[in-house]
């Protein structure tokens, strides 16, 4: 078994990029206060005892040394047989899923779909990947795309985060093409001319991309693609490269959605894939 | 694996008359498809084997999850694990297990092992059409994952050479630590009706007034608590509740946890007692059901009304004794919750009757006798040896012309006959029925100082008339059995006619009583006037029914 480079998960640019959640976490805080969100946390869980500082959601500490979700709503998916008995010990009143979050919804489409399930509507999706996304069973792509269909059937407003490692030498090339298409594709596509103008003042040719640029704007690309395709705008966004010395350089996007029910898709599309264009930022030359 | 054999068809009787047969009685595999099918209906009589596997397999540690989604059940334990090959002789063939094959006790902790035959492990198929188990042992660095499907085989019966086919499931073994032990069990696609018995969001928006159902999150943090809202309540039984926490109390009912924190009995400090709440402690078996522990739910708060018989005995049948240990618990009244009342003997720890574990026949003792006191009464009776082969497959209930059932039986009603209910008589009832007089006159003497407006009231009896003379006697005068001869806010003193009194019963003089004595307050207060008499009487009579 090779074994993969660990990711520490306290940094303080991770520190950063989860008080980013949660700042774009509380725009979506419904009248109730309930906030209902989809996450891997990790056997620290640190975004969810972030969540529970911060009062998005509220637990209490119970007899067995659990924490009961009092207030929210908690979606887990962990693969780790280990890591996932851990979590469902700790963490009670929320649902934790033993398997790919990809494969989870395509296993459930019919019955998200006819609304048997009771994990969507959600108010944040928080992909926090610290593993190699291009590996994933289902890809990241058709994942990103159950996301919105099943978010647009209830019409919902959302957060999206996405993180994911820099794993340029491990990556699937079948990934690495998908990426270079999408932003190929984009260039040609009469919806996208702001994309294609905004690109050519940066960029000669896609071949001038490093692997950093190719990742971020190819996977904003299919994002804000599926996001259209179902009536999602873009209401805010952040994009950004973080990791200090000797760790591994980590993407993150944030996003948040506003479901617009008689808008168009290509309307949306035209308007919003420019967005993927936005400056990213490099939280090393920030701090610099 | 386990020898296979082709079972033939029947002992080839014929219907020739007059050649002597011979034939033998056989276990067919269809009687244990009949059997699992209709034994482990419930949702919690499922997930107890599963339970139960887990304590057997020395485990200190079950998590069990349900909420919030209720589409699943997961049950993980730190027991030793099995590997692929355990799992296909241990549960791949129901009624041909290996379990006991090492011994009645488990390899690590020496737990009498509670399966014997594997027929439970079946039962998941009666809630679930998915079932996935993850397991690795100590010392070997791998686990298998299996998937079983049984939905496939629901509609048709699939019969084998050797069986029926319940399912079917497709293994993989993936490398694991060595360290590692443990299993994970994953019921999944529960059936509708399991999933309508584990959501109670509707039951907790009502309780919690919420407009937010889908956010609603279980109201109890401990099993203390569920039972200490029935008490506030007033429920009398556990069916008044709603069927999630019924199924918590059923499933904690079937396993062997400890006792609620003062259960079983409160105020009671006995050697029994102490040994039984001891044994369960020492037992170190914690079930987390959703962050609550799982207790066993028997709980008597104090009353003083109250007594507890113990006994550590053993009774002989032939060459076999059983040995046991328990306590009754009695009280003066109906014992609720009305599922506690009754006798729950356990076998291996694990109570062998219907519903919560407890016989409330008594062992079928005469329904005629002690109607009243055998609602008072509730027992455990812990089996330390013997009478396991009197118990019916279904671990539910015995073979009652066995002879271990029948010494047992015999030995409980001379306990309860000479022992038990002589206490709910004698040492419960009696007094009771003292104090109860007591109470009863102290009711009625504070309702006739409200009455009178007086501080005390005294009582004197009316002397003998002098006996007149035949002239004067006066056959229309009216004699009242009671007479008011003086009244203030201090004292009122009425005289009371013992022969008048006597004509009414003494089941209406209660009442009476009060009524005369409205009437003579009114009749005093009037001083003749009949207008307002009426007036006076009516008044003070309503007063009195606000008394009431």
């Amino acid at each position: 078994m090779t074994k993969q480079p660990v990711y520490l998960h306290n940094s303080s640019h991770k520190d950063f990029i989860r008080e980013k959640w949660i700042e774009f976490a509380q725009e979506m805080l419904t009248a109730g206060g309930n906030l209902s969100l989809i996450t891997f946390p990790a056997e620290e869980m640190q975004d969810l005892h972030l969540f529970a500082t911060k009062g998005l959601i509220e637990w209490e500490q119970t007899e067995t040394g659990g924490y009961k979700i009092k207030k929210g709503k908690v979606t887990c998916f962990e693969k780790s047989d280990k890591i996932w008995m851990k979590l469902s010990k700790k963490l009670i009143n929320a649902t934790v899923e033993k398997e790919e979050i990809g494969s989870y919804f395509q296993s459930k489409y019919k019955a998200i779909m006819s609304k048997q399930t009771k994990i969507f509507p959600a108010d944040v999706i928080n992909l926090d990947y610290d593993g190699n996304i291009s590996k994933n069973k289902v890809s990241i792509e058709d994942t990103i795309g159950l996301i919105f269909k099943y978010q647009a059937l209830h019409e919902k407003n959302f957060s999206l985060f996405l993180t994911w490692p820099q794993t340029e030498n491990e990556d699937e090339q079948s990934y690495k093409d998908m990426l270079k298409q999408t932003i190929e594709d984009n260039l040609d596509d009469p919806n996208a001319v702001q994309f294609k103008e905004k690109f050519e003042t940066f960029f000669d040719s896609l071949n001038d991309l490093n692997y950093e640029q190719l990742s971020i704007i190819g996977l904003a690309k299919v994002i804000i693609k599926k996001a259209s395709e179902h009536k999602f705008e873009i209401f805010k966004n952040e994009f950004y490269l973080y990791g200090e010395q000797n760790r591994r350089k980590m993407f993150s996007i944030l996003l948040n959605f506003e479901f617009s029910k008689n808008a168009r898709p290509h309307k949306i599309y035209s308007k919003d894939v420019v967005k993927s264009l936005t400056t990213l930022t490099d939280l090393n030359e920030k701090s610099n | 694996m386990p020898s296979k054999k082709s079972l033939n068809n029947g002992n080839k009787i014929t219907l020739e008359i007059g050649v002597p047969q011979k034939g033998n009685i056989k276990v067919h595999s269809q009687i244990i498809n009949d059997l699992s099918s209709g034994i482990y209906s419930s949702p919690s009589s499922c997930v107890k084997e599963l339970i139960n596997n887990a304590y057997d397999a020395d485990a200190q540690s079950v998590v069990i999850r349900v909420k919030p989604i209720e589409d699943s059940i997961s049950i993980i334990d730190d027991g030793s694990g099995m590997n692929a090959v355990d799992f296909d002789n241990n549960f791949a063939w129901i009624s041909k297990s290996n379990k006991r094959n090492n011994g009645e006790l488990s390899p690590k902790l020496k737990r009498p092992l509670i399966g014997k035959i594997g027929i439970g492990f079946i039962a998941v198929n009666e809630i679930c059409e998915e079932l996935e188990i993850t397991s690795t042992k100590e010392g070997e660095p791998i686990k298998f994952r299996v998937n079983i499907n049984f939905k496939n085989y629901y509609q048709e019966e699939t019969v084998a050479e050797d069986g029926i086919i319940k399912g079917a499931y497709s293994l993989i073994n993936e490398e694991e630590d060595s360290k590692e032990h443990y299993t994970i069990i994953r019921l999944l696609k529960l059936k509708e009706s399991v999933k309508n018995v584990l959501d109670d969001r509707l039951y907790l928006s009502e309780i919690v007034r919420s407009k937010h159902k889908d956010f609603d999150t279980v109201t109890f943090d401990s099993m203390k608590e569920i039972l200490d809202l029935h008490t506030q309540k007033n429920l009398k039984s556990f069916s008044e509740d709603n069927a999630y926490i019924q199924f918590i109390i059923d499933l904690a009912s079937y396993i062997p946890v400890e006792y609620i924190p003062g259960g079983p009995v409160e105020g009671f400090k006995r050697k029994t007692l102490s040994e039984i709440i001891k044994l369960h402690e020492n037992l170190n078996f914690k079930v987390d059901l959703d962050g609550i522990y799982l207790k066993k739910p028997i709980y008597f708060p104090y009353k003083e009304l109250s007594n507890v018989v113990e006994f550590h005995d053993e009774v002989n049948t032939g060459d076999d004794t059983i040995k046991f240990k328990g306590y009754f618990y009695i009280q003066h009244g109906l014992l609720v919750p009305r599922e506690l009342n009754g006798v729950a003997i356990r076998i291996r720890n694990i109570p062998i009757a219907e519903q919560y574990g407890f016989d409330p026949t008594f062992m079928r003792y005469p329904n005629y006798m002690e109607q009243l006191f055998r609602n008072w009464v509730s027992g455990e009776i812990y089996i330390e040896s013997g009478l396991e082969d009197a118990m019916n497959i279904d671990r539910k209930s015995f073979r009652i012309t066995h002879p271990h059932y029948l010494a047992l039986q015999s030995y409980l009603h001379h306990l309860l006959k000479n022992k038990v209910f002589k206490i709910a008589h004698d040492e419960i009832y009696e007094v009771a029925k003292e104090e109860r007089t007591e109470e009863q006159k102290k009711i009625t003497t504070d309702k006739k100082k409200k009455i009178l407006k007086t501080k005390a009231v005294t009582y004197t009896k009316k002397t003998a008339d002098k006996k007149p003379k035949v002239a004067q006697v006066n056959k229309n005068e009216i004699k009242a059995p009671i007479k008011i001869l003086k009244s203030s806010s201090q004292n009122t003193i009425v005289e009371l006619d013992e022969a008048e009194i006597k004509k009414f019963k003494k089941k209406d003089w209660e009442v009476l009583e009060n009524v005369f004595l409205i009437f003579e307050l009114a009749y005093k207060e009037s001083k003749g006037d009949i207008n307002s008499l009426r007036s006076l009487f009516y008044h003070k009579i309503n007063e009195w029914k606000d008394i009431k």
